[in-house]
């Protein structure tokens, strides 16, 4: 189970730099979506996907970078 | 939300360029994206929980979300601080017995044993430190105060209605709901005229202030300005931090976010342009020269016309001619 954390850490080693530094990145990142989740809106999260309200359900639609894409958009 | 309207977000709140700001966003969900493409599940607090599942090759197949819908918001850990954060109130008497210097850490284990012996002597008086149904005129109740000032904070305020407006002692202990029965001697018999009022007797934990010995009855107002800070749910390991000056941890906001930026800067020019390495192109260029080189002479060796050494006067002959039947044969 990847947490909140691990990603934090991940993205931090990317980035050059300690994951101390990127929190307050990732508490506004954080604060943004939930204000936006809250007024109902669809949120794009950059290429992971895309969060949308569906009949007051919260769906998630992954980017196209995200799953591989199928045998028959290939062929 | 775009992805365009995110970025500018995250930049205009931390005061950092939108290229910062992108440049953090891809790298966050990069590895959010690598960490499912392992197979391991993800959550994030607040976004919600992703559950992958993969193709027998290892590829990513499908992906399960579950929202983060009946969950809190900011997780809370067990324990005395949480409790105490749940309830945003702890009466300034229980601070009172506290000389804290400016800038100095509460032990919050003391405060709460505080805490617990004050409920303990003021039962009797059934002292009210949160009262909803109190005049709304003077003391706001958390939920008024939530729905106003932080909606974020909805969760925290259905556990708060839901429960009695009051602190159990042993509640700040046991967030479990197992001390019910105990809660029902403290529980509030709402503010009286002999009773004193939240204002006056209660402050937010989060503010500063409270903890320099101020006189907050002189400033009920204060107190009512500062409940709306204290009903932000902190992580419960800052909580600590919290008690330190609001002036000083503002200015070490300051410089650690100028740290921030120029460490974030610095690594993100090198991520986007690193140093170039030294051109070995002409160094290659003399070693295949020579190469070629040597393997012409090597070839010329094997393969070249041999010169036969030159002895001098070999090329005449000293002997005299002959003549056989007449003619003169050469030598």
């Amino acid at each position: 189970m990847a947490s909140l954390t691990d990603i934090s850490l991940r993205t931090a080693a990317k980035l050059g730099m300690q994951s101390a530094e990127l929190q307050p990145y990732v508490e506004t990142m954080l604060a943004i979506v939930d204000e936006a989740k809250r007024r109902g809106e669809d949120i794009e999260l950059m290429t992971f996907g895309t969060l949308r309200t569906d009949s007051g359900q919260w769906a998630f639609h992954p980017h196209a970078s995200l799953l591989p894409p199928d045998e028959e958009e290939e062929l | 939300m775009k992805r365009e309207q995110l970025i500018r977000d995250l930049s205009d709140r931390l005061g950092v360029p939108e290229h910062s700001a992108q440049v953090f966003l891809h790298a966050f969900f990069d590895a959010a994206k690598a960490a499912l493409r392992t197979g391991d599940p993800l959550r994030i607090e607040g976004l919600g929980n992703w559950i992958p599942s993969l193709h027998e090759d290892g590829t990513l197949s499908s992906i399960e979300y579950v929202p983060v819908a009946n969950e809190p918001v900011v997780a809370t850990a067990q324990g005395p601080v949480s409790s105490i954060d749940s309830m945003h109130f702890i009466p300034a008497a229980a601070l009172e017995s506290f000389s804290v210097t400016q800038n100095a850490l509460i032990d919050v284990a003391e405060v709460v044993d505080e805490v617990q012996r004050q409920f303990t002597s003021e039962n009797g008086r059934g002292n009210a430190i949160i009262d909803p149904d109190s005049d709304s005129s003077t003391v706001p109740a958390i939920s008024d105060v939530e729905d106003e000032e932080e909606p974020h904070h909805a969760t925290d305020t259905e556990e708060i209605d839901e429960q009695p407006q009051v602190i159990a002692p042993d509640s700040l202990r046991d967030t479990d709901g197992s001390t019910e029965c105990e809660a029902d001697q403290y529980t509030s018999r709402g503010v009286d005229d002999t009773s004193p009022s939240p204002a006056e007797d209660g402050v937010g934990i989060d503010t500063g202030e409270a903890f320099n010995g101020e006189d907050h009855e002189a400033d009920p107002d204060h107190t009512l300005r500062a409940a709306p800070a204290s009903t932000e749910t902190a992580a419960p390991p800052e909580t600590e931090t919290a008690f330190q000056d609001p002036e000083t941890d503002e200015i070490d906001d300051e410089d650690t976010e100028e740290e921030d930026n120029e460490v974030f800067y610095r690594n993100r020019d090198q991520l986007y342009h690193p140093p170039q390495e030294r051109n070995t192109r002409p160094l290659l260029i003399v070693a295949l020269v020579l190469t070629a080189v040597m393997i012409v002479i090597v070839l010329s060796m094997f393969f070249g016309e041999e010169e036969r050494p030159v002895v001098p006067g070999a090329g005449e002959s000293c002997l005299p001619a002959l003549e056989i039947g007449g003619q003169t044969a050469p030598a």
